[in-house]
């Protein structure tokens, strides 16, 4: 008798272990805390594998200035817990902040797994003085929060990837609607897509061996609106609503340009209207003086440093009504390469 | 071993009939050479790996991921299909045993899918080994309760998936893994009177031990396993002088791949460069150089109960003499520093090649002798593995390396026809 009762417990066990994760991620998507999560624009020949879709996000890979102080000085191992700071949300997708290696008091967060030994990669926790004597910070430190697979039916993602646009035409971002937990657990509850596609082309390459002051390219950044109401963009004259910002896997001294923008001192307003399917264009002549670099205390084009210094184009102007995604293009090197 | 078990099961009563043995002689004889109520291990194969083949296709056939399936019906689906393996397995439990078996086995595979499945609904892709941990830990909970072999056999494959994935993956030592299959698999062999099982725990034991320390003290890799291998072989000698003979048949088994182990590594000492890292090692402050310790001195003191008692076999000294050989100049180059013994790793591959020379050709001169094929065949394949390891490093000439192959090829083909001569005689 007893020993059926047993046989009866195994098999509850068994049913029990498996239904209790379903129920406890139910619980999570109808009481969690909801975020909308943008996905980095990335080359889409890596998106997909088999049938899931591979997220990538902005924080996925963070640089130094976003790790907090216990971080720098005693380096993660892989496999460890890191803390992400959430912030508001704006353009209706939640903004990030700083990483920590134990919960910040008072804060939302997001909790993910370390998934390589930062600073380098033979971390080696017996030996904490070599660590903060020889590391390289150059890489980002690289996290996995679990919400980096979207499941689909076999043979969708080639729609999906379709829909998402190819490096040499718009890309629309995919969102992520997840779900929060107190404990910083995230899991995702569906997708949508951006009513913005972006696309960022080359407008014209250097000449090869072109003297310093010709050696960037000159790049083309379109934004599309693609619902089916008219979006005004409150820009500022001279492109001066959008900045250049390094990759987060770029050296810390690609942020460091000669000098601030002489044309945006003024808050000159030119608004663009941009009505359903209408495009609009903005050019950066990378050539500029002020998108020259400090590389070793020398005024360097973009275009003739090393290959890791790369960038994207953001908007960093005020809140614009009726889109739901942050406004930022591919990366590229100065010289006019797209990744 | 458990055929015989069931041959002397079937041949008591008959004696009993005959008078040969008296009622009490025969319960005696029961409980010596106890029979497992497990049933028989061919059809249980089959069946368990058909199950297997069922959960795995209905794994793949969710994977598939029908977008028009809603979530909660692919749940009721998979949930169904669960508790309906396990309701028909209960059901057919005492008509049916071996179909039971089979559908309890189908039970766990589909435990596995439905885990996958929750992960594929709710895009889950967080810590990812912790799905085969659960998953073993409802093989090991029906291994228990049933009993059942091919749920433990699942629950080891199981956990060694956990473990791989956790030290593969995530760099973690996970000793989890370890004491999982010493204190939830291991006492299953009594639970089973399956001295098979003990011997397949003790490859577990060996693998995750292994990966254990391949993460948390590298440098003790070679020389741990090594240890180990000696104490398990030493356990088994002490063991044989045991009056249950359960005891003896799973000490033998769980000695078995410790063997095979030993066998391996003497190999690979005969290596210049791999005899360097066995023997440079770094005792530390942890946890892995107390275990090291602890094996080092149960394994010792086992060999000094065996002198005493003059029970040291063949094996034992073998394994005691390759253990101290690697183990001395490590343990005084670690704690002394002995400046003589730096080149110790350019000439002792030489005491392991003649080792493995002398080992080979008895066992291939003495397995032709005796007629065992198994013994010869062992020493042949480790008489010929010797000579082409060492055809390329020690040999420079091609007149050399031509000897090396007639003398390999004359020797085999002298044992060839011993062995031939001796079954001749052996056959009636």
């Amino acid at each position: 008798m007893n020993r059926k009762i047993l046989l009866y417990a195994a098999v509850a066990l068994q049913i029990i272990a498996v239904a209790s994760i379903a129920l406890s991620k139910e619980w999570l998507l109808s009481s969690g805390y909801p975020l909308v999560l943008q996905t980095a624009p990335v080359d889409p020949r890596d998106l997909f594998k088999g049938d899931y879709v591979q997220l990538e996000y902005a924080f996925s890979q963070l640089p130094l200035s976003l790790l907090a102080e216990d971080i720098v000085q005693h380096g993660l191992r892989k496999g460890q817990k890191v803390y992400l700071q959430l912030g508001e949300t704006r353009q209706g997708v939640t903004q990030t902040g700083k990483a920590f290696s134990s919960p910040p008091a008072a804060e939302r967060y997001l909790t993910g797994y370390v998934q390589a030994h930062w600073p380098y990669h033979n971390f080696n926790r017996a030996d904490p003085p070599k660590m903060t004597g020889q590391r390289s910070v150059n890489h980002p430190l690289l996290v996995h929060y679990g919400i980096e697979q979207y499941f689909v039916e076999q043979g969708q993602g080639l729609e999906m990837e379709q829909i998402r646009g190819s490096r040499n035409n718009f890309q629309v971002p995919m969102l992520i609607q997840a779900a929060l937990s107190d404990s910083g657990v995230a899991i995702i509850r569906s997708f949508s897509w951006a009513n913005l596609a972006f696309k960022t082309e080359i407008l014209k390459s250097p000449e090869r061996n072109a003297p310093d002051d010709q050696a960037s390219a000159v790049m083309r950044f379109t934004l599309m609106n693609r619902s089916e109401h008219p979006i005004t963009l409150p820009l500022k004259s001279a492109n001066c609503s959008f900045t250049l910002i390094p990759i987060t896997s770029a050296p810390a001294e690609a942020g460091r340009f000669v000098a601030p923008r002489s044309e945006c001192a003024t808050d000159e307003r030119s608004p663009v209207v941009l009505a359903g399917s209408e495009t609009v264009s903005f050019d950066f002549d990378l050539n500029a003086t002020h998108w020259q670099v400090l590389l070793k205390d020398q005024p360097t084009a973009l275009g003739k440093l090393p290959w890791d210094y790369r960038y994207r184009i953001i908007y960093q102007g005020e809140e614009i009504e009726g889109i739901d995604a942050s406004i930022v293009s591919s990366s590229f090197h100065g010289s006019g390469n797209i990744d | 071993m458990n055929k015989h078990h069931h041959w002397l099961a079937q041949q008591i009563p008959a004696w009993v009939s005959a008078q040969i043995i008296s009622a009490e002689q025969a319960k005696n004889l029961q409980q010596r050479y106890p029979v497992s109520d497990s049933i028989n291990l061919g059809r249980l194969l089959i069946t368990g790996a058909g199950a297997i083949m069922i959960g795995l296709g209905v794994i793949l056939l969710f994977a598939y991921n029908w977008a028009e399936m809603g979530k909660y019906v692919k749940l009721a689906v998979i949930f169904s299909a669960l508790a309906g393996a396990h309701l028909a397995a209960l059901l057919s439990m005492h008509r049916h045993p071996v179909l039971s078996e089979g559908l309890f086995v189908v039970g766990t595979m589909l435990m596995g899918a439905a885990i996958f499945l929750i992960g594929q609904i709710y895009h889950l892709d967080s810590h990812y080994p912790d799905a085969f941990l659960l998953w073993s830990g409802g093989a090991l909970a029906l291994a228990w309760a049933r009993p059942s072999l091919s749920q433990a056999f699942i629950a080891i494959i199981l956990v060694l998936s956990w473990h791989m994935l956790e030290v593969l993956d995530f760099s973690t030592s996970n000793h989890g893994a370890f004491l999982l299959i010493i204190a939830g698999i291991f006492p299953l062999v009594w639970r089973l009177h399956s001295p098979l099982l003990a011997r397949y725990v003790s490859i577990a034991l060996f693998i995750t031990l292994g990966l254990s320390i391949s993460i948390e003290s590298e440098r003790l890799l070679g020389i741990s396993l090594l240890a180990s291998a000696s104490l398990l072989i030493i356990l088994n000698q002490l063991l044989q002088f045991q009056k249950n003979i359960e005891y003896r048949e799973i000490a033998q088994e769980m000695a078995k791949p410790a063997i095979l182990l030993l066998a391996i590594i003497s190999f690979m000492l005969t290596f210049q460069e791999v005899l360097k890292d066995f023997i440079i090692i770094r005792l530390e402050q942890n946890l892995y150089s107390v275990a090291f310790w602890v094996v080092v001195t149960l394994s010792q003191a086992g060999f000094i109960w065996l002198f005493i008692k003059r029970q040291l076999s063949l094996l034992v000294i073998l394994s005691e003499l390759i253990l101290l050989s690697v183990l001395l100049p490590a343990l005084l180059l670690d704690l002394q520093n002995i400046q003589t013994l730096g080149r110790i790793h350019q000439w002792l591959p030489a005491l392991f090649n003649l080792l493995i020379l002398i080992g080979s050709s008895w066992m291939m001169f003495d397995g032709a002798r005796q007629a065992n094929r198994r013994q010869l065949v062992t020493g042949s394949l480790l008489f010929a593995l010797l000579a082409m390891a060492r055809y390329s490093d020690l040999f420079d000439s091609l007149l050399a390396r031509a000897s090396v192959f007639l003398l390999v090829g004359v020797a085999l083909f002298v044992v060839g026809n011993i062995y031939q001569r001796h079954k001749k005689q052996v056959q009636p």
